[in-house]
């Protein structure tokens, strides 16, 4: 049983360590959050509840993790970050050649509460349920966060990806 | 009907009822500006989605899967157990205190792999993992890279020549040197499929050693072409 959640565990790896690059923006802290979340999940192996997405479970694990580091190096967590406009002007990403690097970059740039529902929404495709039992907040926190984030990814987008018109379409 | 941001959202994620998400297309058709807003909500989940894809391909670092790998049957129970199964403990000159010397032959033991251990330090130090290469008249093949506490470990299979017995065992690297720690003596031809008994003993040396999984190839390359100094898998 236990040798064979280690196993499913492994598979998970790769996408463990998608999920850490997008809240850390970082591969070097990414594998150390991945290690120490693998670590803290098997010291707890018992609380997993079998039927229950493991996936879930270890995002939860991960992003607690996370919020753990953020807190020692005193970034604020909760923020909810500058309310933009929605996209009513066209500078949406629509027009904008964006490449996939400045894409990371601009989602690190987001605040952590924003950045971590689109992680698990867009990237890690849970729905906003699944997400909301990951980070314990209502849905409504979760719709309201994840539209904030993608309105402010696509102005900063779309601001930045008009001076850069030689980056070829990466939104496929 | 008035389409919030959020239902927007909702619906360009598919988290709308069937009823609802009727009503939302309706308005989206009828209105330009729906439309532009529904696609910051469609494009920015597959930019985002594009922007991580290439993680998924990338090897996972060798010290992750060690940390997860299955702890294998301990080497003391292994042994217990061949010592009170007579017929196998009979051809098993192994005994724990005999275990870490730097070489123990199982079986007939015989002078050929340390004749040759300069050509196998060689081998061991520069193989690929998996390539058959010439040793001797026969051939050499390492089967595994291990990251332990003090070092790495390679498997491997030794075979002199065609027609001779061969050798399965495991070496380590310490301090810049290979030290064979584990040799066992398999008949010619058995080499095909691992024998019983020398996957136990390899088994259970590696567990002695504190090996965790095999790294994978590009790991091991890796390791291999930076000459072995690779940082140990962290506790």
């Amino acid at each position: 049983m236990a040798a064979d959640i280690r196993h499913q565990i492994i598979l998970l790896l790769p996408r463990l360590r998608r999920f850490a690059r997008g809240l850390t923006g970082s591969a070097a802290e990414a594998d150390d959050l991945v290690q120490g979340a693998c670590e803290r999940a098997l010291r707890a192996i018992g609380s997993w509840q079998p039927g229950t997405r493991l996936d879930s479970w270890l995002f939860r694990i991960l992003r607690n993790l996370w919020i753990d580091d953020l807190r020692r190096r005193r970034i604020a967590v909760s923020s909810e970050g500058p309310i933009d406009p929605p996209g009513e002007d066209g500078r949406t990403v629509t027009e904008a050649r964006i490449d996939l690097g400045r894409v990371r970059e601009r989602i690190a740039e987001l605040p952590p509460a924003q950045r971590e529902v689109l992680v698990l929404v867009c990237i890690e495709d849970l729905s906003y349920r699944e997400a909301a039992a990951v980070l314990d907040v209502p849905i409504g926190t979760i719709m309201s966060r994840l539209a904030r984030a993608r309105q402010a990814l696509a102005a900063s987008l779309g601001e930045s990806g008009a001076s850069a018109p030689g980056a070829r379409g990466a939104v496929r | 009907m008035k389409v919030s941001e959020e239902m927007l959202m909702a619906f360009a994620d598919g988290e709308l009822d069937a009823d609802t998400a009727g009503e939302v297309r309706k308005a989206i058709d009828a209105d330009p500006i729906l439309q532009r807003r529904l696609r910051v909500f469609e494009e920015t989940r597959l930019g985002a989605k594009a922007a991580f894809a290439g993680i998924l391909d990338e090897p996972v670092p060798a010290q992750l899967v060690a940390a997860l790998s299955t702890p294998r049957r301990g080497f003391r129970d292994w042994l217990r157990s061949r010592a009170f199964a007579g017929q196998a403990a009979g051809g098993l000159a192994l005994a724990a205190a005999g275990f870490f010397a730097a070489l123990v032959l199982v079986d007939r033991p015989s002078p050929g792999l340390l004749d040759g251990e300069m050509a196998l330090a060689s081998l061991l130090e520069s193989a690929p993992g998996g390539a058959t290469e010439r040793w001797k008249d026969g051939s050499f093949q390492a089967t595994g890279t291990y990251l332990v506490a003090d070092g790495v470990c390679r498997s491997f299979t030794a075979v002199p020549s065609d027609t001779a017995s061969g050798w399965r065992g495991v070496a380590c690297r310490r301090d810049g040197a290979w030290t064979v720690d584990l040799a066992v003596a398999e008949p010619a031809g058995s080499f095909t499929t691992a024998s019983d008994r020398a996957t136990e003993a390899i088994d259970a040396f590696l567990d002695q050693v504190g090996a965790g999984a095999s790294l994978d190839l590009a790991a091991e390359e890796r390791a291999r072409l930076a000459g072995w100094n690779i940082a140990p898998p962290r506790e």
